[in-house]
């Protein structure tokens, strides 16, 4: 591996006046500095384009199917991420050496790393996302939330400095309408946090978020923000080249999460209405704007109860979810993002568009919902995904492969497509019935509750959806367990193996495995 | 094929704990195994069993068609049906004498998930109370406590510090 370049990249801090219109340039082999799904995800996409593929793996994931997939390969590190998929210099010195021309990075790890895409472009290959600077701009929360706010882009209103005394904050509160939230300036975790939901409670809520505050924080500095009653989590995807133009793919409804982590998505987000859809698409765009973007990218919003709609961020990179937009558009977002590396200017209009019947992703975690989501990793001897009509599986899991400690738990994305939400429902429940994965728990069987609670099937929820109290209901909503008959089969499973180590009286020892024929004391019997 | 011995097991799943009586009956035509159950001493049942694979199970109960997953474990099978996950622990009879034997009241603490072992936070000699914490497993990113299921004195320590360790491994031994 060559050392790690020894000038640090250089990000621009302003935004170009101008857009960059590169010249054409192929794209011969792309090295793919991710794993699991989206390594299989971005592979394909290479492959339909003619592209060749480098895959870069971990000691545990030599096995893994991007490795198989993928036309070239190369191990860059012990399992744990830090040494091995976050190693930028590693990667890029790969990349180098087995002759790639452009980087993939997929989501998470190394994806919305500035310093990195940078380096890529200064050792003279490709990086298949946004610039450097727009992800730098996008990257801080609150620094792209005030660049919004001056790009005329919605965020939620509010103060970001402590306010100075309950006087200021009353009238704050009564600038931006209640109710509204009192939040700890050093805070985090919901401490120093306090609903107000009318003026006659801000005297009460200052006090008890001031005290709060300085007993948790030791310090006492408190700021406002409009509360946004049940929210949904909407957002848009955006595709933009780098001649200036920019399209929208429409909305994806991300509210089912569990811990701040997106489980169930749905688009189109079904009580959208077409104003407020048409209004956030144009913000989004809007926003892509403001910071150059090029590729493919998504703004998240915040959607209020009342149709009220605020920014939240924009993720600078492919989103896990992108499979429900391509079903619902018919439109390749990995393809796309390619091509516009290339230098290709965007060949098709916003017009070319529509969302046509409505798409429904499910992500399948490694993790027991029965045992408080604990996490189920290990080997999978049998593995059967659902397919037929209208069923897309994004997964890197296959009968014989492991799922491995180290990484994220999520192995697979169920997408399914129906020409209206109730068939999409319907095919979600068919594939989730079909879809079996053996020897490792999954979230699957919960999802089989959760597409039935009725306030799922009405399309009326928020991000609130999964309270505890619901999470317990689905979970005693899941398939019922049928013990009689597991111990049947457990019965007849040990029964044929120790028949089959019977019969075979030397065959344990000669294969060397690691039962020892003493494990069963039929054999002996049995001789 | 008549000459197959009958096998006795204990089968628990969960709260149900069963002893099992197996004998493989006969092979169709078609190439799968019928085997007689007995239940509890009850009257013996047949099913119908072919291996579409090695790990899963088509079970003709009657008309009824059931596919289920057998994946071997430490103490049995996880066995899944209609999807759903079971955990189901099986003990030949006459082991669980040899087993009895030779513990004398010891009870193992075991992890759930396979993972790194993360911290250890007991020693030998140590007394524990019930719901102690003992030794902290990481996978994926989550940390797991893993905490005493009742009171006593740790005998023996199996794992240390960044040990890797399997689902259901013994991590401690409480006296």
């Amino acid at each position: 591996m060559s050392a790690p370049s020894p000038n640090p990249a250089q990000i621009p801090a302003e935004a170009p006046s101008a857009p960059r219109c590169p010249p054409r340039r192929p794209i011969r082999r792309v090295l793919i500095a991710n794993r699991g799904e989206i390594a299989v995800r971005v592979i394909r996409a290479c492959h339909e384009l003619g592209i060749e593929t480098v895959a870069v793996y971990s000691e545990v994931d030599r096995k893994a199917l991007h490795v198989r997939m993928a036309t070239h390969a190369r191990c860059i590190g012990p399992a744990p991420s830090r040494e091995s998929y976050l190693r930028a210099e590693v990667v890029l010195a790969v990349a180098r050496e087995t002759g790639a021309d452009a980087v993939h990075p997929g989501y998470g790890f190394l994806s919305e790393n500035a310093v990195f895409a940078q380096q890529v472009i200064d050792a003279g290959l490709v990086w298949i996302g946004p610039q450097p600077f727009s992800i730098q701009a996008m990257g801080s929360k609150t620094e792209s939330r005030a660049r919004m706010a001056a790009a005329g882009v919605p965020v939620v209103p509010g103060t970001t400095e402590p306010l100075r005394d309950e006087a200021e904050a009353e009238q704050v509160a009564a600038a931006i309408g209640y109710p509204v939230m009192l939040k700890a300036a050093a805070g985090g975790g919901g401490k120093g946090m306090r609903r107000v939901m009318a003026a006659d409670e801000m005297a009460s809520a200052w006090r008890a978020a001031r005290s709060e505050a300085q007993s948790s924080f030791a310090d006492d500095a408190v700021y406002i923000e409009k509360l946004i009653l049940e929210p949904r989590h909407v957002e848009v995807q955006v595709l933009a080249d780098a001649h200036g133009s920019c399209v929208h793919l429409f909305e994806r409804d991300c509210s089912i999460q569990r811990r701040n982590q997106k489980v169930v998505e749905e688009t189109p987000c079904p009580v959208l209405s077409p104003e407020t859809r048409a209004a956030m698409t144009a913000v989004a765009v809007q926003a892509a704007k403001a910071v150059a973007y090029e590729g493919a990218g998504t703004c998240e919003f915040l959607y209020g109860a009342d149709g009220s709609f605020y920014f939240l961020e924009m993720n600078t990179r492919l989103q896990v979810e992108h499979p429900i937009t391509e079903l619902v558009t018919g439109f390749d977002l990995v393809q796309a993002q390619l091509r516009i590396a290339m230098g290709e200017p965007l060949w098709f209009t916003q017009d070319d568009l529509q969302q046509r019947g409505h798409a429904i992703e499910l992500r399948v975690y490694a993790e027991d919902p029965t045992a408080g989501w604990a996490p189920s990793p290990g080997p999978v001897p049998s593995y059967r995904e659902p397919t037929g009509p209208w069923v897309r599986v994004d997964g890197a899991v296959y009968a014989g492969s492991e799922v491995p400690i180290y990484y994220d738990p999520m192995v697979a994305k169920l997408a399914v497509w129906g020409v209206d939400r109730a068939a999409a429902l319907q095919r979600a429940a068919r594939a989730l019935r079909e879809y079996r994965v053996r020897g490792i728990k999954t979230s699957i069987p919960f999802f089989r509750a959760l597409i039935q609670d009725p306030d799922f099937v009405s399309g009326h929820y928020s991000t609130a959806f999964l309270d505890p109290a619901r999470m317990d209901r689905l979970i005693a909503a899941m398939p019922p367990a049928q013990p009689e008959l597991a111990a049947l089969v457990g019965a007849i499973a040990a029964y044929d193996r120790d028949l089959a180590k019977a019969s075979q009286p030397s065959a344990a020892g000669a294969a060397g495995t690691s039962s020892a024929p003493s494990a069963s004391p039929w054999k002996w019997s049995l001789r | 094929m008549s000459d197959a011995p009958t096998l006795q097991y204990d089968v628990s799943v969960g709260d149900l704990h069963q002893r099992i009586a197996v004998r493989l009956l006969r092979t169709t035509a078609q190439g799968a195994r019928v085997y007689g159950l007995r239940v509890a001493g009850g009257a013996e049942q047949e099913v119908e069993v072919t291996r579409p694979e090695a790990v899963v199970l088509n079970l003709l109960v009657g008309d009824r068609s059931v596919e289920a997953g057998a994946v071997p474990q430490a103490d049995g099978f996880l066995v899944d049906l209609n999807g759903l996950n079971h955990e189901v622990a099986v003990v030949d009879p006459r082991q669980r004498a040899l087993r009895q034997g030779a513990s004398d009241g010891a009870a193992a603490v075991r992890t759930q998930m396979p993972g790194r072992v993360v911290r250890v936070l007991v020693a030998v000699g140590d007394k524990v109370e019930k719901n102690d914490p003992l030794v902290v497993v990481e996978a994926m990113k989550m940390e797991n406590e893993l905490r005493s299921p009742r009171a006593g004195t740790i005998k023996r320590i199996a794992v240390q510090q960044g040990d890797l360790v399997e689902a259901k491994a013994t991590l401690i031994e409480l006296g």
